[in-house]
């Protein structure tokens, strides 16, 4: 095969792009050893890294859906957001507050005056 | 229930009481106002006892302590460890095995070292065709973060053949070059044409 596109082996199972891969780099060594077709080394090099692709892709979203609503899921599955972003207070523990605090909201809200001309 | 009755029947010989004697007999039939049997009886009345719930619960932790510390061994007098050297080990202590609640990474990273990346290609100049004939190797550019036990895994993966030694140098432009013996059973030449160098 001269060229393999990510597109072509998407639905392909993890045997086959075992396959697929042993194959490609099999012909990349018969090519290496001719010292040829540097073109056709170049398609090869590229279609190897599409097979790659696709597998590391593949098994990615399958973990990721194995680990959807788990509490604790491995670290690059979490959101890479920045350092200090995730350092920070979540939402929900942010907007935590005490009764007494709650409750002086409540009986003295801010209000808002307009002026009458 | 048995063996809590026996020490009841010790401690109550050790106290001398009629009274728990009298609940021994309760205990083994539920609540109902008791007798005491025959043998038991110091007095000579044949009184019959109502015995509390809270009487019974009491008599039976009196009881249970009194097994607990003919069991324990009295703490006050505990016998000192002795030490015959001046220097204190630190003693061996438990040591939990991992037991992690999720994998750090969820995929273990790849092996960028396979054997299609170690050798790279076989050589073809005079002096390699030199050593097929003459010497029975093969001479292969090879990876450079690759080791003699990797490459001969790789040329037995590869080329289907057996290695008896692999010598190595690294190339003044940085490659590495691998001389690889073949055992005495595999022809070079053979393989070299299988392979396509020739």
């Amino acid at each position: 095969m001269a060229h393999v596109t990510c597109c072509q082996i998407r639905e392909k199972s993890s045997n086959e792009l075992e396959n697929i891969l042993n194959n490609l780099h099999e012909e990349l060594n018969t090519l290496k050893i001719q010292r040829q077709n540097f073109n056709k080394i170049e398609n090869i090099r590229k279609s190897i890294s599409h097979v790659h692709i696709v597998q590391n892709q593949t098994t990615k979203d399958n973990l990721r859906e194995f680990y959807h609503g788990e509490k604790y899921k491995p670290k690059d599955l979490r959101p890479k957001q920045t350092r200090a972003m995730r350092r920070l207070l979540t939402p929900k523990e942010e907007s935590i507050s005490l009764t007494k605090t709650q409750k002086k909201k409540l009986a003295f809200p801010k209000r808002t005056y307009s002026v009458k001309d | 229930m048995g063996p809590k009755k026996d020490t009841k029947e010790t401690s109550a010989t050790a106290k001398k009481k009629d009274t728990t004697a009298a609940t021994t007999t309760a205990t083994a039939s539920a609540k109902k106002p008791t007798k005491p049997t025959s043998s038991t009886t110091a007095s000579g009345k044949d009184a019959t006892k109502v015995v509390t719930k809270d009487r019974k619960e009491k008599v039976q932790t009196k009881a249970l302590k009194a097994k607990q510390r003919v069991v324990r061994g009295n703490q006050l007098t505990r016998k000192r460890k002795i030490r015959t050297k001046p220097r204190f080990r630190r003693p061996f202590t438990l040591r939990l095995q991992r037991q992690p609640k999720y994998p750090r990474r969820s995929v273990p990273k790849r092996n960028r070292l396979d054997h299609f990346a170690i050798i790279k290609y076989p050589l073809t100049t005079e002096s390699a065709m030199k050593k097929i004939e003459d010497n029975n190797t093969l001479v292969f550019i090879v990876n450079i973060r690759a080791n003699k036990p990797l490459i001969k895994q790789a040329v037995k993966k590869m080329y289907d053949v057996d290695a008896e030694k692999v010598n190595t140098l690294i190339r003044p432009d940085g490659e590495k070059k691998a001389y690889v013996r073949l055992k005495a059973d595999h022809d070079a030449l053979d393989v070299a044409n299988r392979i396509g160098i020739i």
